[in-house]
């Protein structure tokens, strides 16, 4: 018994959450943050630029220099960077593990807004700029990924008895 | 012991929530978590499949109905033109056409507007294409440039060259606006008017051209008129040969192109501050720099 206390308390407080979905969701957040740096530093900089094609249907600078690349007068590159800081806190391990109810609905709706976004540039990129930037659709399918790390993580927390002790 | 213990307590909350389940399958199916997720993920995969599907039904009949288009190959020899090439050629004698002007240089998005003003008829604007796009083509990237040449019934007929028509251009460094006034076929002994310019652009002609010379391209504190070479080294050449002919710095196409090339790039160089640095101050810019009107 004693022996079961004590392994207990190393495992950490809070909802059970399989390791997979905290190891996915934060290489994910990283591969997602260091794509829209990039993309951020290239949009500020004339210095650095993208190391894309540049004709055809593959274009980043058409894609990135277009005037769908501002929402609100924000640069897309900029938006993408925050979405991705607040993603990067929203899926810590103590993020994952804990029971408030704000911080789930937070990072489901992060999810579900993030996938949003990805489908209305993807719809830009393919219908109204008539190119494709290779840096934006890696930040699009690391979205995407993310939604589906995210709902799925939620249901199999939701799914699984809770690990916190009784009472 | 500990293990076994957790190992019962977890069967015996799994049967207690199946019973419970089993009791209200109503309930049984608000709570199936994975069902929703899984739901959720098929509809967003659904809707990018239909975004790139429908784009892929749309692509494929549209080569058919973008007859005009300038040929890929064309547009690639063009604006890829080595470093190396522009270097070799360098500052040419006997461009011509080209002045400096006064006044504040028009923005648009906080880049340096770059306007052409010219008419698919036109001999000297077939002719000034040719570097203008080479030139351009190092500051950003030209989408739907057309395939035209003058027209049959001028002076220097059939020049071959782009058509600005239904081009777009995207640039980090400048802004191109573009007119293509009229046709190159008569229609009862008129040219068809294509596009207009705006008011703004009038004014810019007025002020600085008011005689209307085609092409007017307004480079900022540069204004290029009429053509910087003559028409006649591109006649009977098609397109191809022009591409193919204007990348070996041994013809004279060669030679008067990329030189003027070079002139707009430095008078473009001018405009952005020096960027980008690897076009700006490669030597064939500079020294093209160092022949600008004063």
């Amino acid at each position: 018994m004693i022996a079961a206390s004590a392994s207990d308390a190393r495992r950490p407080a809070g909802r059970p959450v399989p390791g997979w979905v905290i190891a996915a969701s934060a290489i994910l957040v990283l591969i997602g943050l260091t794509d829209a740096l990039y993309l951020t530093i290239t949009h500020f900089t004339t210095t650095v630029h993208l190391a894309c094609s540049g004709s055809g249907t593959i274009d980043c600078e058409k894609v990135t220099t277009s005037p769908q690349s501002h929402i609100l007068g924000v640069p897309v590159a900029v938006l993408g960077l925050v979405f991705f800081v607040v993603y990067a806190g929203l899926c810590t391990p103590a993020a994952w593990r804990s029971p408030e109810p704000l911080v789930r609905y937070a990072r489901l709706a992060w999810a579900i807004g993030g996938v949003v976004t990805v489908v209305y540039l993807i719809y830009a990129e393919l219908f109204e700029i008539d190119a494709i930037c290779l840096w934006c659709s890696l930040v699009h399918v690391v979205t995407t990924a993310l939604f589906i790390v995210v709902v799925v993580g939620e249901a199999l927390i939701e799914g699984a008895p809770s690990s916190a002790p009784a009472g | 012991m500990a293990d076994s213990k957790t190992r019962q307590q977890r069967r015996a909350a799994e049967r207690e929530r199946g019973e419970r389940l089993a009791s209200n399958p109503k309930q049984a199916k608000q709570q199936n978590p994975m069902l929703l997720a899984i739901g959720g993920i098929v509809g967003v995969l659904v809707v990018i499949a239909a975004l790139v599907g429908a784009k892929l039904l749309q692509s494929s009949p549209k080569p058919a109905k973008r007859t005009g288009l300038a040929p890929a190959s064309v547009v690639h020899d063009v604006s890829t033109v080595p470093a190396a090439t522009f270097n070799t050629i360098g500052a040419v004698k006997g461009i011509g056409g080209m002045s400096r002007i006064g006044g504040t240089p028009l923005e648009q998005g906080g880049k340096p507007v770059v306007l052409y003003i010219g008419a698919e008829y036109c001999p000297f604007c077939a002719a000034e294409r040719w570097p203008l796009v080479a030139a351009l083509s190092r500051f950003g990237t030209f989408t739907h440039l057309g395939a035209t040449h003058s027209a049959t019934n001028d002076v220097y007929p059939n020049t071959p060259t782009f058509s600005f028509k239904n081009a777009t251009y995207a640039s980090k460094y400048l802004a191109l606006q573009t007119v293509e006034l009229y046709g190159n076929r008569p229609v009862n002994g008129k040219y068809p008017p294509l596009q207009r310019p705006t008011a703004q652009q009038n004014a810019l002609i007025q002020k600085h051209d008011p005689k209307g010379t085609i092409p007017f391209i307004y480079l900022g504190n540069y204004l290029q008129l009429d053509a910087s070479y003559n028409p006649q080294i591109l006649a009977g050449m098609s397109m191809q040969q022009v591409a193919h002919a204007m990348r070996d710095t041994n013809t004279d196409q060669s030679i008067a192109i990329l030189g003027t090339a070079n002139q707009i790039t430095a008078a473009l160089c001018a405009q952005t501050g020096g960027q980008p640095g690897n076009v700006c101050s490669t030597p064939g810019v500079t020294a093209a720099a160092a022949h600008l009107p004063k």
